[in-house]
């Protein structure tokens, strides 16, 4: 240190030169002696990735590799009059496009079949969406600063997200330095391989809109429950969850045919997985089915059909299946 | 050449032409240049629709067939005829007879040629049935799926279901419209 002072007084300018990597290796070095401060810097990033796809205007080319299957997707994301508009559009393969705005969201898969689904839960409220809970994220992953790499010409920064057990998946986020957009996601399986990646070929950055997002400022009643509250209000109980998941929203609706429908959704506090429950005799999901890294499973369960689907491995479906029963109607 | 022509040109083909039409039709092919192109070329569309294979070197054969025929040393044999009028025309109709049994050997019975063995050149004839059979791994995925398994009511169900659960999901948010990647993917039909 004294030779560092020395040289700094003396306007060396080999000291100069040193001085800034070796301030850096100090910082660095206390960085990584303090597993604390660097999850909370993870953190801090994931909350402005989170962010940045919801406020940054932006379209580009993205591939997505699932399974030695690859596919091109053009992406694009608005914010317009202070709402969202997103889309999603296949460039390869039958046509098929997802389209997102504030209040819906809109699939057009071949066929000519138009899939709309109303945005009521907790992914609408932007706020509650980025609420990641560093808490219950502890308790079964840990963060990572992974290093450096180039994605779509551009410098990012690797986030890595480690699972304790094989219930739930990891992530890999490459994160563009400029804008907190997310330039490569890569979902990890077991022995840490991807399974599933998706990565921006090609990105432009459009100017921020005039009018800033309008966010909600009333979360949704079903967000501010307490955990565990819904299970009272609930016809179905569990017992021998994966470790970490837990109920945190219940509620139903009816479908096109006039049947009821309950959706039990639990989550580890970054995977989630979710319960439909159809006490109607329609023919629905027997046995396993997935498509990319999500997995299903359903079974006829006291008499009601329930299918359990998730981006999570196939055994944690299949354990979230194996613990439901049905508890008796609590409405009598 | 007319349609009617044309008609009974592939009636032979399968077998479905009528007695009284054979003969002129026969003669037409042992003579005429267009409908010996025609009966080739609907055996080609043939073997190709079947995967059979096809060699080049099998073109034209019966009026190669025809010319080697012309040009070998004619063998008389003894006159056992009154009939000795006709005598002058035997050594072309013999030709003609056996261009003729070539032509339907090689056109009506491909299947009767191995080209594996029998190719001039020594070398594996080009076979249009690598074409159109090509070994599975090379196959084009055309019975891709999106979900694996279940039948498409079910999996309209399950869209909807996958498609809630992103929107309900508490950090579907975090990765934006990401997920959605795999809402519009494609599974492998093997």
């Amino acid at each position: 240190m004294q030779r560092l002072s020395a040289m700094s007084r003396g306007g060396s300018r080999t000291g100069m030169r040193l001085l800034g990597p070796l301030c850096l290796s100090v910082v660095l070095l206390l960085h990584a002696a303090n597993p604390a401060a660097e999850g909370s810097d993870t953190l801090q990033r994931l909350q402005r990735m989170a962010s940045a796809l919801e406020t940054v205007n932006y379209e580009g080319t993205i591939v997505y590799l699932h399974d030695s299957r690859l596919e091109t997707l053009h992406i694009t994301h608005r914010v317009e009059h202070g709402r969202v508009l997103e889309k999603l559009v296949s460039l390869n393969g039958p046509p098929r496009s997802v389209t997102r705005e504030s209040d819906r969201v809109t699939c057009e898969f071949p066929d000519a079949q138009i899939l709309s689904v109303k945005r009521r839960g907790l992914g609408q409220n932007l706020l509650a969406a980025r609420a990641v809970d560093p808490d219950a994220l502890s308790e079964h992953y840990t963060l990572h600063l992974l290093g450096q790499a180039r994605v779509a010409g551009r410098p990012t920064d690797v986030v890595g997200i480690i699972p304790a057990d094989d219930f739930r998946y990891g992530y890999r986020f490459f994160l563009d330095r400029e804008s907190g957009l997310p330039l490569k996601f890569d979902l990890i399986g077991q022995q840490a391989k991807p399974i599933l990646q998706i990565m921006f070929t090609s990105l432009t950055l459009l100017p921020p809109s005039e009018t800033p997002l309008d966010v909600p400022s009333d979360v949704p009643a079903q967000a501010q429950k307490e955990p565990g509250q819904e299970v009272n209000q609930s016809s179905w109980r569990f017992e021998g969850l994966p470790p970490g998941f837990r109920l945190i929203t219940h509620d139903g609706w009816q479908d096109d045919q006039g049947l009821h429908i309950e959706h039990l959704l639990l989550s580890d506090g970054l995977a989630s997985v979710s319960l439909y429950i159809e006490s109607g005799q329609n023919a629905g999901l027997a046995g396993s089915s997935r498509i990319g890294a999500v997995h299903a499973a359903g079974d006829v369960v006291d008499g009601h059909q329930v299918t359990v689907v998730g981006e999570v491995p196939e055994k944690t479906i299949t354990a979230v299946l194996a613990s439901v029963a049905f508890a008796g109607d609590t409405n009598d | 050449m007319s349609e009617e022509q044309r008609r009974q040109v592939s009636a032979l083909m399968d077998g479905e032409l009528t007695p009284s039409q054979a003969p002129g039709l026969l003669r037409s092919l042992e003579h005429d240049p267009e409908h010996q192109a025609l009966w080739e070329r609907y055996h080609l569309i043939g073997n190709v629709i079947r995967g059979d294979a096809v060699h080049a070197d099998y073109r034209c054969m019966a009026e190669r067939v025809h010319r080697a025929l012309e040009q070998e040393p004619t063998v008389l044999a003894p006159a056992a005829s009154r009939h000795r009028g006709t005598h002058r025309f035997a050594p072309f109709a013999g030709a003609a007879l056996a261009a003729g049994a070539a032509f339907l050997a090689v056109f009506a019975v491909p299947g009767l040629f191995n080209p594996t063995v029998d190719a001039p050149t020594g070398a594996q004839p080009q076979t249009l049935a690598a074409l159109t059979a090509p070994p599975d791994p090379f196959r084009l995925d055309s019975q891709s799926r999106r979900w694996r398994g279940p039948n498409p009511t079910i999996e309209r169900r399950l869209d909807r279901f996958l498609v809630t659960h992103q929107e309900k999901s508490p950090t579907s948010g975090m990765k934006g419209i990401l997920p959605y990647a795999t809402v519009v993917s494609y599974e492998p039909g093997r």
